[in-house]
């Protein structure tokens, strides 16, 4: 090995840093692609706590589709299922209804809900077209018991789907974080359910930075 | 100049007016001997310093691009980080993509075309933190949130393939910061990490970390990589326990077990480890990583030498527990190739490599049943603490003979004589109907570590002399007899009604029966090897009293019976001692042996369970015992002055 290291030194340089700008390259390539999809949905941004979100550079967002109490979870009958954290699951998404904006009421918006949730991909896609990939951050467990018990004794069901941080010029992210209930996010979807943030809107109107 | 040699010129300046003085030297011939080795002594010290000088004047061109480096990539860090508005995202990615290929490229050209060496490296560091930058900033034009750790990972391989290729010692050390970082959010204790669970593959980082920082010869860098080690081990071990936990509850505990005993294997890689080197750069990680080993090597006898109830048998038997049990193996494989190698170079691993076959055969122990735990446990400790002490005096070409190893020998033999003095009379104060049982059962467990010293002391010297080994066994000699005086004391006051020992479980009259046993075969084994007989003598006396005492106690017998037996041996322990002082001519123990005596005759002064008669009774015979000790005492001076006197004379005739 090191007779090999010592004679080739200057070419595997010269390879490991083209290897290592291949990785940036391919990041960003696979990013782009997944931007291109030409599947793309909208989703609401919920307010989330008053303390402060903005860590530096970026805003934290949530979604209506990030969390699922007992009421919604007994809507997409997962209500007696088990899930364990760090689980992946996708969820089916369709438009929902067309919400007017506060600046220019003929404007609407529709985001989209869920409509289903499972571990099955192919299932989940024999029914529905848009389907985001989730990972749960909470352990739920169905009691056995009777549903007021479930009631008093779970928390529900929240998700995560990569696109929970939209990095913005740094004092920049209050902006948005004050009008979280007025946000949707524009996300992209590719066929394995992964997805990343398109563009942001705030009220409607699409926020740019650059 | 080395420690010796300086001790060496030392002692002679102190000699040689001594030989001159004796007529051996003149004047003249001991100025110029001391001139001479003087003269030696002054130019070593100059060309050290001269040395060192140069050393670090050659070094300052390095430091400084070394901090200009760490600005400029941190500064770059936090400039991309910034996310300024007036430049597009395309143009972003643009820019920092040329400053990454221009940054390798004029390292590149300053290595391998100019042959500037200091700078060429400097711009090969920064471009690493590019690198990171660059993963950063695509991570925040593409919003990129999922697995934030993935991105310290590519940059973490990217830093550490460059750094291999290039054999840069910044970038190892760049990687081990990044390898902590990603490690911290993919590990966690106990339930994983915040971006993902600890895997058993992610050992790959520490040892490739440690062999890269060994070659290196980068003392700090290794023991960066043994902490980022032992992170990884009990973060994967206490999420495997913690998944377990919730499935089967035996499981879980014959995995913990398994777990306690890999430490056994973990330990003598350690220790083998520590000893792979003997150079410089190996002194401060092989006494850091000696202490380690021992320690870990320790854990599941000083852990589980304790009546815990388990709900399985043996821990291998349990299927749930088949991971850690493989742990175990693989461990145990490892440690006992390096023992092997060990070996092969001269030094003497037996009892570790016997420690290690135990350690491994506990899988198939049935330590679920108490008794048997118990056994094992106490077996494996008071083997270990003799193998410790052993191994820590042994001469240099065994396996150890280094000033940690006897610290941490020494101080665990007290401790664990300590814990267990403490465990036992806090047991005796809480269950007064066993008291004498627990006093004397600690009486027992004394002995035989004093034993085990003995035999230890021994042993060392038969085998390379008592001139030139200083087993400092005086000391754990010192700690038995203290605390078993202690104990004594503690039951020679009035003591209500005890139960009788055979109405104790069979897990404390199993356990007395093992002490005992190992006590009487230490006793044979020392008095055929011609140990000193008066120590032993007198420790027998106590052990074999108290054994008495403890299979006579029952609810009929008086308390009286029993404080009268241990005043007893009080005193005829600090007489034998007061006598034994003079005859080793140590002041220190006949210090203690008297304060032990002055304490028992004040004690029992104003002890009011004693009557004016009985009292009286106790201070002739006491008297008595002196008396007679001090009759020995005197022919034993006179027998030695004798001897001195003749050895004198015929020095003289010879003369």
């Amino acid at each position: 090995m090191k007779p090999f290291l010592e004679k080739y030194r200057s070419q595997l340089f010269i390879a490991v840093v083209v290897l290592q700008a291949l990785v940036l390259l391919g990041m960003v390539v696979k990013r782009q692609q997944l931007l291109d999809s030409p599947n793309t949905v909208l989703l609401q941004c919920e307010p989330v706590d008053p303390r402060s979100l903005l860590s530096g550079d970026y805003v934290i967002l949530t979604y209506s589709i990030s969390r699922f109490d007992g009421e919604k979870m007994r809507r997409l009958n997962i209500f007696h299922e088990s899930y364990t954290y760090g689980e992946t699951v996708y969820v089916a998404l369709q438009p929902g209804q067309k919400i007017p904006t506060t600046e220019n009421p003929e404007s609407e918006t529709a985001p989209h809900q869920a409509v289903a949730i499972s571990r099955d991909l192919k299932k989940l896609r024999e029914t529905y077209p848009l389907i985001l990939r989730g990972r749960t951050t909470s352990d739920h467990q169905w009691p056995g018991s009777t549903e007021e018990v479930f009631d008093e004794f779970s928390s529900g069901l929240s998700l995560e789907y990569g696109v929970e941080e939209y990095f913005v010029p740094q004092y920049e992210g209050r902006r948005i974080e004050t009008e979280l209930a007025k946000t949707t996010v524009e996300v992209a979807l590719a066929d394995s359910g992964e997805s990343a943030i398109r563009r942001l809107f705030l009220d409607g109107e699409e926020v740019r930075f650059y | 100049m080395s420690k010796s040699e300086s001790s060496f010129l030392s002692r002679l300046r102190r000699e040689l007016p001594r030989l001159v003085g004796l007529g051996m030297l003149g004047e003249d011939q001991a100025h110029k001997i001391l001139d001479f080795y003087a003269l030696e002594e002054r130019d070593a010290t100059d060309a050290r310093q001269a040395s060192r000088k140069n050393t670090m004047q050659s070094r300052i061109p390095a430091i400084v691009i070394g901090i200009a480096v760490l600005l400029i990539g941190v500064g770059l860090i936090f400039f991309y980080a910034a996310n300024w508005k007036w430049m597009p995202p395309t143009a972003k990615l643009i820019q920092v993509f040329a400053l990454l290929l221009g940054i390798y490229g004029a390292s590149w050209y300053l290595l391998f075309v100019r042959g500037y060496t200091t700078a060429g490296r400097g711009l090969l560091l920064l471009g690493m933190f590019v690198f990171g930058a660059a993963i950063g900033l695509i991570a925040q034009i593409y919003h990129i949130s999922s697995q934030p750790s993935n991105g310290v990972l590519a940059w973490l391989i990217g830093v550490l393939a460059l750094s291999i290729v290039m054999r840069e010692t910044w970038g190892y050390f760049l990687a081990a910061l990044l390898a902590y970082i990603w490690n911290s959010w993919v590990g966690g204790f106990p339930d994983g990490g915040a971006h993902g669970d600890p895997n058993y593959v992610f050992i790959v980082f520490p040892v490739l970390l440690a062999y890269l920082f060994y070659r290196e010869q980068q003392p700090v860098g290794l023991l960066i990589s043994v902490g980022l080690f032992f992170i990884w081990f009990y973060q994967v071990n206490f999420y495997g326990l913690d998944r377990l936990e919730r499935i089967s509850s035996a499981g879980v505990e014959a995995a913990g077990v398994a777990f306690l005993f890999t430490h056994v294997a973990l330990g003598i890689a350690v220790l083998a480890a520590a000893r792979l080197r003997e150079n410089e750069f190996m002194r401060a990680p092989s006494a850091i990583l000696s202490i380690v080993g021992w320690l870990l090597l320790v854990v599941p006898f000083a852990g589980l030498s304790w009546p815990i109830e388990f709900k399985f048998t043996a821990y291998a038997l349990n299927s749930a527990a088949l991971p850690f049990v493989i742990e175990q193996v693989v461990f145990t494989a490892i440690a006992g190739g390096m023992l092997y190698v060990l070996m092969r170079r001269g030094a003497d691993v037996r009892w570790l490599g016997v420690v290690l076959v135990v350690a491994l055969s506990a899988m198939f122990v049935p330590l679920g049943i108490q008794s048997v735990l118990l056994v094992f446990t106490y077996v494996g400790l008071l083997t270990l603490i003799g193998a410790m002490l052993y191994f820590a005096y042994a001469a240099p070409d065994s396996f150890g003979a280094r000033k940690i190893d006897r610290f941490v020998a020494i101080a665990f033999t007290i401790l664990t004589l300590l814990a267990k003095g403490f465990g036992l009379l806090f047991l005796a104060f809480d269950n007064d109907e066993f008291f004498i049982a627990y006093g004397v059962g600690f009486l027992i467990f004394a002995t035989v570590i004093f034993l085990i010293n003995q035999f230890v002391r021994d042993l060392l010297h038969k085998q390379f002399g008592a001139d030139t080994l200083r087993y400092r066994s005086g000391l754990i000699d010192g700690a038995c007899g203290i605390t078993a005086f202690g104990m004594m004391y503690a039951m020679s006051f009035e003591i209500g009604a005890q139960n009788s020992i055979f109405t104790a479980s069979t897990v404390v009259i199993v356990l007395l029966v093992l002490m005992i046993a190992i006590a009487l075969g230490l006793y044979a084994v020392l008095w055929l090897r011609g140990a000193e007989r008066l120590p032993l003598a007198l420790s027998a006396t106590i052990f074999l009293f108290a054994l008495f005492t403890l299979v006579l106690a029952n609810p009929q017998v008086s308390g009286v019976v029993y404080s009268v037996v241990f005043n007893f041996l009080i005193f005829l322990m600090t007489a034998v001692l007061i006598y034994y002082s003079t005859r080793i001519s140590s002041i220190v123990l006949a210090n203690f042996a008297i304060a032990g005596l002055v304490i028992q005759i004040l004690t029992r002064y104003f002890d009011w369970f004693w009557d004016l008669l009985s009292g009286s009774v106790l201070f002739i015979v006491t008297g008595l015992l002196v008396l007679v000790g001090g009759f020995l005492l005197e022919r034993n001076r006179r027998r030695l002055i004798a001897a001195i006197a003749v050895t004198h004379d015929e020095h003289h005739e010879h003369k």
